[in-house]
Formats: structure tokens, C-alpha cells, sequence
């Protein structure tokens, strides 16, 4: 089901609240929590429930591998356990391989050995790679002892708890459970609420308004055009740019105005990335969890920065690529994770030399190097991505600046463009509104407006982009 | 304020919108559903066509179950075809076509119909353009109702969504004072069966003091011209296989099928003969006429000459729904027609049209 649903805003969420906040007044706990757990099922099967077989098989598999971790008779030597993990981690990976890399193993022994290998007609299921990497911390986080969990329900909360199952934010174990357990947690919070429904429909105005808005010219730009001008591929990928920002940033908001509801608070996942003055800025500010789970359980266990520099460079080259290959089976997202890799080392030999940039400048390039890398994430093909460069650099003509009929563009697109600058420098990130909300006639009047606007926008029905990772 | 208060306000506030609009749905009515403000120049302010035809045509449809439907893109929209198709004429017949439509579409509205319809006859007037790989898989991803054939129970919201476009429709169209032939005031106007019919486009055109069928012929030649001779371009299996399902379900279901393409103006379709796309309109005929059989209207001759027959150079007027009618349906087969127009092509014929059109195609080459 799509937060940007009627069915999700006027069906699912007042059923799925009411029902939550009602059998938490008994005093059998595990009422409520069999109730979110089914209800988050519902929500999950809704798109198609062939899915779930999938998301249930995992739930019980991670629960039952983890219990050696934190039972009384776990497993006592070090090595057994790190074999132990090692296993649960490789059946979690096997399983988000078939899914989602089957296909494009085959394809790429096809093309190099020449072999004839039969594809399969898989469909990803949806969120795989979100709660895959959330259960495989958990799996981690137990064989640390950092986490022990001995309630399967409790464990299907954690993992299926509805706002963060389908697109993140990553959630630990740890930060969820203590929450869902509180006592204080049990009543409904008019403070949680009013915070709750205007991030959430601050984030539905960012998906549906300004993201499916950017997404028109940006389809066009990549899929439909056969060649772009300079004006029409600078359009392309910006509107990209913002695309991807306004739906996944949108989504995150919902995400967390949702959990609020429910007096949970999830992680935030964005801070202004745009403004990001280098790269390594950015990625403390872009996808926050997984960049957090990448360092967690990628990067560090690699060696991190223990073993000396060159070791220190090629850690963080892998932990790119890897996280490159997680958004998709394609070699352009290897690439796009490669060239953030590339950056990232280059940004690290430039802080040896000791020379600061002005900020100006630092933002000039971060931005633009950003906006360009995207351009290798959003294309389908290499050649999808080179025609958007190319137009970049005016190789296939300059144009004009009324001149954008290839992607549909008229002078409306730069305003949106435009837009999307003014809102990225000039407007509050939603995590400063939750941490300073106040209720007061200004934010009722921005809330009715923006829920009121989203919500007659709401014709199309547009999947969120980092629903396909 | 409190937080209490401010939920209060919120809810209330959002809810009586929401009543408001309801309310103003069902009084504008725009798309006619409840047929009570049928009066002449009232209710003719529509949305925009290309991405409400999405929504709209099913509520359409709905009101009048139709027994026999045509299905197409653009080109069955502009044909109209509902007046001049005279074995329909007993049927409540619908025009299910989508501007930009593709087979996808075409293959769930199927669906859609025989779930919700008793539905005898098909009729698909199918273009070239749908079959190659240049068109996205759906015509409007962000729009269509209609994956897997079915509408979401709580779509009924959308419809005061149009309301709100109806609204803001109008006070464009007062503000900018655009006219159709019968001088009433109108942006889009789609007629019952769901086509376009005005000519408002043109007339605004003219007004501008522009030739508009120049223009349009023009740029609909270059653009097509680009993507006939892009290198890249294929006809994709999964096109073929939602072609075959259309046909699948026809057959599962004892429905009368009956497949045509569309005639193309003469400038187009010569330059489809010469260009890097002709092998594959070559596939794509042998195809149709081995799968379904087909009635090929193409080549060139006095009609496909004659511009009062086009909007543009692929998009057929109303007068040209009348020819191929008469051609499809007629006991008796009309005057005009040649071995590359109004003939009904399959198996056992299909090697006729491919040399008549290997004749053309060298005659063309040749200067003649």
C-alpha cells in the first residue's frame, strides 16, 4: 500500500490507529502488538500478496538464527559464533541475491562467456533490501551482545512496524524496542499527533506535489527523449535531482509522522543534503540509516581507518561499491557508487593538503558533482546516461532557452527548478520542525493547505523511486 | 494553542473541505455521471484530456456497459469512430482509446471490460508506433487506473479531484475566451462516447492567425523522423506478448475481434518506407496478420493524399472513420479500395500486401 493512497490515508491508518490505541488499554500487551504486526502484513501483501511468503520466511529465519546469540545455551566460542553469523548473513544475502541479482548474474556470464542461461521472471519484492539489511544488523548487533530479543512478536514488530517496512529509515533494534515497550508510550499524545500529521503531510506534499512534478520532465529527459540539447539535458537531470530528493526525503517524512503517531520515533534520514559543502558532508546528510549501516557493518569490519591509509582508501572504495550495487543489479549503479567512492577518496587526499575551499565554491562542486553522478543512478542504460551527459556538455546542441520540446519543458520548468533551489537553501528541513513544532495558527493554516492541495494532486499513482531498491 | 485544538481545527477543517468538494463534484458533475445538468452549453468544461481520459473513460464506461468497445490510441480518439462503425450501431458501444495508449493499457481495459461487462465485439484500430520500443510500456505510468485490469475500490475519491480541475478548467476558459463551431465556450469537450469531436484547437490556431494544419504536419513529420530512423528502436517481445493476450482473452471469452491500422498521410508513410524503421513495420504487419488478421489501410493513394482527411500526418480525421467503416463492415466491398487499402490481410493473404508494399517501396525508391 502507498502512504499516497486514499485507500492508506482515509482506510488503513484510522482502522490500523484506532484498533492499536484501543486494545493498548488492555493489559495483555501482546494484543496491540499482534495487531500492528498483522495490520503491517496487510499493508505489505496489499500491493501483491505473493510477497509475503518472502518477508515472513525472513522474519522467522533471522529470529530462530539469532536465538544461539542470547539464549542461555548460546553458542560459547568465538569462532562458532562468528561461523554462526557468518551463515546467517550469507542466507540473508543468498536471498536478497536471488531476488534481486539472479538476473543480472546471468546476464553479465551471457555477455562474457558467451553461455545461454535462461532468465527467470522474478519480481523483486518490495522493501527486500530494506528489511534484509535491518535484520542482518540485528543478526550482527546479537553476535555483539549489544541486542537480545526472545519475543518472536516482539521481533515482528521490530521489523514489520508499518511507517519504516517498505523504504527505511534502517531502524536497530535497539532504538525501536525500548519505545514500543515504554509505559508512557501506551496513551494517545495530542503532542505526537499534531507533530505527526503535519510531517506527514508535509511529506506527501513533497511527493506529490514537487517530486511527481519534477518527474514528468525528468521520465521524458531519460526514457522518451532520443536526444537532449544542453537546456534540456541541464533540465533532465535537475528535475532529477530534485525528483529523487523531494520522493525520497517525502517518504521519509511520512515515515516519521506516521511513527510519531504511534508515539514511535523513528531515525532521521535527511539533513539538507543538498547544501552539503563536500561529499563526505553529504553522505552525513543523504540516506542518514544506510550511510549509518554501511559504516556499522561494512566499513568497519573491513578495517576502517585501523589499518593505515591505503587500506583505509580501499575500505572506503568497497563500502561505496557495495552500497552502489544495494540501490540495484546494474552496473551503472556500480558506477554511480564508484565515482561517490572516487570522490570520496579525493576529498580525503585534498584534506591532507591542508587548503580550504570557499564555501561557495565547495557547494558549486559537491552540488554539481551530485547532480551529475545521479545521472549514472536515474539511467536504464549506459546509453541512456551518456545522451543526458552529452546533451550536459552541449555535444548533441546548446538549444535555446525556450527550446525544451524533447522533455515536454517550458518555461515552467525552470521556475520549478528555481523552486526547488529556493526550497532546498530557504526552507526548514523537517528535522528542525520536529524538534521546534509549536501548534499555532500558522502551522494549521500551512497544514491545511499543504493536505488539502496534496491530497486533490493525489490522481496519480506514482510508487516512490527507493521502493524498487 | 494546544495540541488538542489544533487537531480539532485540522480534522474539521480538512474534513468539510473534503464534503465541499464532494458536494461540488456531484453539482458540476463534470463528466456527466449522474446526467442531470444536461443542458446545451452547461457542463462542457473537461479537464485535460491526456491525463484524465485515464480516469474518466472508466466512470464513462460504467454508465454505459458496453457490449462492444474499441480500443487504440490517439488516433481511434481523434477517428471517433462510434458514428461511421454501422455494425455497432445496435451495440452500446464504447470508445476505450487513450491518447498515448499502448498495448499494456489497451490489454488491462480488456480485462477491465469483460470483468465488469458482457462484452461481444472488439474492435483495435492499431498503429505502428505502439508496437516499437519507443513507447514506454504505459502510455502514462503515473496516471493509469487499470494494472492488472482492476480499479482500486477508493478511486471514487478521484473524481473530486476533477471537480477541482473542472473548476479551474472554466475560469480558464472564460479568461481566455476560447470558442468552439457552435460559439459556446470550451477548452476540451469530449462527446458521450468519449472522443474528441470539437475543432477548437484549429480554430484557436487560426485565430492566432497561424496555419495550424502546416504546422502540425511539420513537426509531427520531424519527430517521427527521428524516431523511425533512431537505430535503437525494436518491437519488444512483451509488446507482442500483450498483443497476443488481447487476443487470448477475445478468444477465451466468444468475442468478435476485429483488428485495423490506421492509415498514415502520404509524406509519413514514405518516409516510414526509407527510413531505418521500415524492416520493423514489416515484422509488425507480418505479425498482425499472422496472429489476428488485420485490415491494412496504408499506402499511398488519392485518400491518404488528401490532407482533409488528417489532423496531421498520422493522426486521422473524423471523414476517415467513415471510409474505413464502410471498408470493415460493408456486405459489399466500397469503390476505393487497393491491395494496400481497406483489405483484411492474415496468414494465408499477408504475402500479397508485403509485396505490394515491396513494389511501392521500390517505386518510391525509384522517383516514381
Amino acid at each position: 500500500m502507498l502512504f499516497n493512497s486514499y485507500e492508506f490515508i482515509f482506510a488503513f491508518l484510522p482502522v490500523t490507529f484506532a484498533g492499536y490505541f484501543l486494545l493498548r488499554r488492555t493489559s495483555v500487551d501482546a494484543i496491540s502488538k499482534s495487531w500492528l504486526v498483522l495490520a503491517s502484513l496487510f499493508f505489505y501483501a496489499w500491493w501483491d500478496p505473493v510477497y509475503l511468503p518472502v518477508i515472513i520466511f525472513s522474519l522467522f529465519f533471522n529470529y530462530f538464527f539469532s536465538i544461539p546469540f542470547s539464549s542461555e545455551k548460546s553458542i560459547k566460542s568465538k569462532s562458532g559464533r562468528l561461523v554462526w553469523l557468518i551463515s546467517g548473513i550469507t542466507v540473508n544475502i543468498l536471498l536478497l541475491g536471488y531476488f534481486k541479482y539472479y538476473n543480472f548474474i546471468l546476464w553479465n556470464l551471457n555477455e562474457v562467456f558467451g553461455t545461454a542461461f535462461q532468465y527467470q521472471n522474478l519480481a523483486l519484492p518490495i522493501g527486500i533490501s530494506f528489511y534484509t539489511f535491518q535484520q542482518i544488523a540485528f543478526l550482527a548487533d546479537a553476535y555483539k551482545g549489544k541486542v537480545r530479543e526472545r519475543n518472536f512478536l516482539n521481533y515482528s514488530m521490530f521489523v514489520t512496524f508499518f511507517p519504516q517496512l517498505i523504504a527505511g529509515p534502517i531502524v536497530h533494534h535497539a532504538e525501536m524496542m525500548p519505545q514500543f515497550a515504554d509505559a508512557g508510550n501506551r496513551i494517545i499524545k495530542a503532542a505526537n499527533i499534531s507533530k505527526g500529521f503535519y510531517i506527514f503531510f508535509a511529506g506527501l506534499f513533497k511527493k506529490v506535489v514537487l517530486a511527481d512534478s519534477f518527474a514528468l520532465w525528468a521520465t521524458a529527459g531519460f526514457d522518451t527523449a532520443v536526444s537532449l540539447n544542453m537546456a534540456e539535458a541541464w533540465a533532465t537531470s535537475l528535475c532529477y535531482t530534485f525528483q529523487l530528493y523531494f520522493d525520497f526525503s517525502g517518504y521519509t517524512d511520512m515515515a516519521i509522522g506516521l511513527a510519531l503517531m504511534f508515539n514511535i520515533h523513528l531515525p532521521f534520514n535527511f539533513n539538507s543534503p543538498y547544501l552539503s559543502l563536500n561529499i563526505q558532508d553529504f553522505w552525513r546528510r543523504w540516506h542518514m540509516t544506510l550511510s549509518r549501516f554501511l559504516r556499522d557493518y561494512v566499513y568497519i569490519p573491513l578495517g576502517g581507518n585501523r589499518q593505515g591509509e591505503g587500506m583505509l582508501l580501499r575500505n572506503l572504495m568497497l563500502t561505496f561499491l557495495i552500497g552502489g550495487i544495494w540501490h540495484g543489479a546494474g552496473w551503472t549503479f556500480v558506477f554511480w557508487g564508484f565515482l561517490h567512492g572516487l570522490a570520496t577518496i579525493i576529498h580525503r587526499l585534498w584534506g591532507h593538503t591542508g587548503i580550504k575551499m570557499n564555501k561557495p565554491l565547495a557547494w558549486f562542486i559537491t552540488f554539481n558533482f551530485v547532480n551529475m553522478a545521479w545521472v549514472f543512478f536515474r539511467a536504464t542504460s549506459w546509453g541512456d546516461a551518456l545522451k543526458v551527459l552529452r546533451g550536459m556538455a552541449g555535444l548533441s546542441g546548446t538549444g535555446s532557452i525556450g527550446s525544451m520540446d524533447s522533455i515536454g519543458g517550458t518555461y515552467e520548468t525552470y521556475l520549478w527548478i528555481l523552486a526547488g533551489f529556493l526550497i532546498i537553501f530557504f526552507i526548514r528541513n523537517t528535522n528542525y520542525v520536529k524538534e521546534h513544532f509549536r501548534p499555532g495558527f500558522l502551522r494549521l493554516a500551512i497544514l491545511i493547505v499543504i493536505a488539502l492541495y496534496s491530497i486533490m494532486n493525489m490522481h496519480r499513482i506514482s510508487e516512490f523511486i527507493y521502493f524498487g531498491f | 494553542m494546544s495540541d488538542k485544538k489544533f487537531i480539532r481545527l485540522f480534522l474539521s477543517v480538512f474534513f468539510s473541505a473534503m464534503v465541499f468538494v464532494a458536494l461540488a463534484n456531484y453539482i458540476i458533475d463534470p463528466f456527466g455521471f449522474h446526467f442531470h445538468s444536461r443542458y446545451t452549453g452547461f457542463n462542457r468544461h473537461k479537464p485535460g484530456f491526456i491525463r484524465h481520459t485515464r480516469i474518466v473513460k472508466l466512470y464513462n464506461a460504467d454508465a454505459i456497459r458496453p457490449d462492444a468497445i474499441f480500443l487504440g490510441n490517439s488516433r481511434i480518439l481523434y477517428l471517433a469512430p462510434e458514428e461511421a462503425f454501422g455494425r455497432y450501431r445496435d451495440h452500446r458501444y464504447y470508445n476505450f482509446s487513450l491518447s498515448s495508449g499502448t498495448l499494456d493499457e489497451m490489454n488491462d481495459l480488456l480485462a477491465y471490460s469483460i470483468r465488469n461487462y458482457d462484452i461481444e465485439y472488439v474492435c483495435y484500430g492499431i498503429d505502428f508506433i505502439a508496437m516499437l520500443s519507443w513507447t514506454a510500456r504505459y502510455g502514462s505510468t503515473f496516471d493509469t487506473l487499470l494494472v492488472d485490469g482492476s480499479k482500486p475500490k477508493l478511486a471514487e475519491f478521484l473524481k473530486m479531484h476533477t471537480s477541482i480541475q473542472a473548476v479551474k478548467e472554466s475560469a480558464w476558459c472564460v479568461l481566455s475566451n476560447i470558442r468552439d463551431p457552435e460559439g459556446k465556450k470550451v477548452k476540451y469537450h469530449y462527446n458521450e462516447f468519449g472522443s474528441r469531436t470539437n475543432r477548437w484547437r484549429e480554430l484557436n490556431y487560426a485565430r492566432l492567425g497561424e496555419p495550424w494544419i502546416d504546422q502540425q504536419m511539420e513537426s509531427v513529420l520531424e519527430t517521427y523522423q527521428t524516431i523511425y530512423n533512431d537505430s535503437a528502436i525494436t518491437i519488444p517481445d512483451y509488446k507482442k506478448t500483450a498483443y497476443r493476450s488481447i487476443l487470448r482473452q477475445c478468444s477465451e471469452n466468444d468475442i468478435t475481434y476485429t483488428a485495423f491500422i490506421n492509415p498514415l498521410y502520404k509524406d509519413h508513410f514514405a518516409m516510414l518506407m526509407r527510413s531505418h524503421a521500415y524492416p520493423l513495420y514489416i515484422e509488425f504487419v507480418k505479425f498482425l496478420a499472422e496472429e489476428s488478421g488485420v485490415w491494412y489501410f496504408g499506402g499511398i493513394n488519392g485518400i491518404t493524399s488528401d490532407r482533409e482527411y488528417f489532423w496531421d500526418s498520422q493522426h486521422p480525421r473524423k471523414a476517415m472513420s467513415e471510409i474505413i467503416g464502410k471498408a470493415i463492415f460493408s456486405p459489399t466491398p466500397p469503390p476505393f479500395t487497393n491491395a494496400l487499402f481497406g483489405r483484411y490481410y492474415d496468414s494465408r493473404n499477408v504475402d500479397t500486401l508485403l509485396m505490394e508494399l515491396e513494389r511501392l517501396k521500390t517505386e518510391l525508391e525509384s522517383g516514381n
